[in-house]
């Protein structure tokens, strides 16, 4: 049996390592969440809300984290789970507008990121077309950009790998279709 | 080549400047937001169920303080009426609890639609659980009143305030089931744009 001061201490001590943990995940993914936060809000003040609400949810899940996934895998899932969940309360009208990922007008926007004068407006172009996709699609789309595997794509979202090959491939076919089109040249 | 920029769009997406956002994301803060959502859940639980025994007890009290049996009946229906309302929406009201934080997106997604189902449901059925439990009492309370006082009143009264009073009752209860059918339509849509996802 563990003596009172003892049991304290140690409840002390996890929670200041939890603290610790929190911030060091914090520091690392910061502009990450930022990056998730914006391709799912346009509002600017809904963003910073967002991502709060984003690392909320990180310190909330931190005590439970067994570090079976890798930290970068677990922060995107709550990250992601965060912004749909955002998406679909708060934005519920945007919802029934949303796109297929099939009529997004990605050749115009690759065109646009070609020139490099202009990456900035091609970044918030790039954002607005995300934020147009229905939920499951935008989240593929930002974990691609984002640069992650399939595999990793298909742990985060709980699609098969082979699910997800498929989406991302109609990605590209977008971009084939637009790129024979002319639309980019 | 599609392969290659795809990449540059990538390249560019994460080479997007991050600094503008302000957040306070320190432990200190996030705790103290912890307590303050546990201090407003707690808050609006205690007054829902304070105002549901207020109002049931103040619809007892009306209806035993009344002279006439057939509006004390009314009363009566009234207050089983609104217990069995809180009691579905204890039941069928309350959000039901979301998967872990880091769960899998489309358990979430899942759980999202389940929720968007559940309170479309709860609110097109409306007419079924909260308005029709009301209408026995709702006739029965008034009706003794003013069959009481037809006793001394002349026929053309009576019959004028029962029909007012119908009217009145059955235009508030279809202004409030209209209310809610339209919400449950927006929320079919919601769900069907949600399925929509899934669609090849």
């Amino acid at each position: 049996m563990l003596a009172a001061g003892t049991l304290l201490e140690r409840l002390a001590d996890a929670a200041e390592d939890v603290d610790a943990r929190f911030r060091a995940i914090a520091a690392e993914y910061a502009a990450t969440l930022v990056r998730v936060a914006r391709g799912y809000e346009a509002d600017e003040q809904r963003q910073q809300d967002l991502v709060q609400d984003m690392l909320f949810a990180i310190w909330s899940a931190l005590p439970r984290f067994e570090g079976r996934a890798s930290v970068r895998t677990w922060v995107y899932r709550i990250a992601h789970n965060v912004a749909v969940s955002h998406v679909l309360k708060q934005r519920r009208d945007a919802l029934s507008r949303a796109v297929p990922i099939e009529d997004a007008k990605i050749g115009a926007l690759v065109r646009d990121a070609a020139r490099e004068a202009e990456g900035r407006e091609a970044v918030q172009k790039l954002a607005a077309l995300v934020r147009a996709l229905r939920p499951a699609d935008a989240q593929i789309v930002l974990l691609y950009l984002e640069g992650l595997e399939h595999d990793d794509i298909a742990e985060i979202t709980g699609l098969s790998r082979e699910n997800v090959a498929v989406k991302i491939h109609r990605i590209k076919g977008a971009l084939t279709r637009a790129m024979q089109e002319g639309e980019v040249r | 080549m599609s392969r290659d920029r795809l990449d540059d769009l990538g390249a560019l997406w994460r080479g997007q400047p991050t600094e503008g956002l302000a957040v306070d994301a320190t432990p200190e803060a996030l705790r103290a937001r912890a307590e303050k959502l546990a201090r407003q859940s707690l808050r609006r639980n205690v007054r829902e169920t304070v105002a549901g025994v207020i109002g049931a007890a103040a619809t007892g009290w009306i209806g035993w303080a009344m002279p006439i049996p057939l509006s004390r009946a009314g009363a009566a229906l009234i207050v089983l009426a609104t217990i069995w309302i809180l009691a579905v929406l204890w039941r069928r009201g309350r959000a039901r609890p979301a998967p872990a934080p880091a769960a899998p997106t489309a358990e979430h997604l899942a759980h999202l639609r389940a929720e968007l189902v559940r309170e479309r449901d709860l609110l097109g059925s409306v007419w079924l659980w909260y308005l029709a439990p009301l209408v026995p009492g709702l006739v029965l309370m008034p009706l003794g009143m003013i069959l009481e006082v037809a006793k001394r009143a002349p026929a053309a009264w009576t019959w004028l305030t029962m029909l007012t009073w119908i009217a009145c009752g059955a235009a508030a209860m279809v202004a409030v089931a209209w209310m809610n059918r339209r919400k449950s339509r927006q929320l079919a849509r919601q769900i069907e744009a949600l399925d929509a996802r899934n669609s090849p």
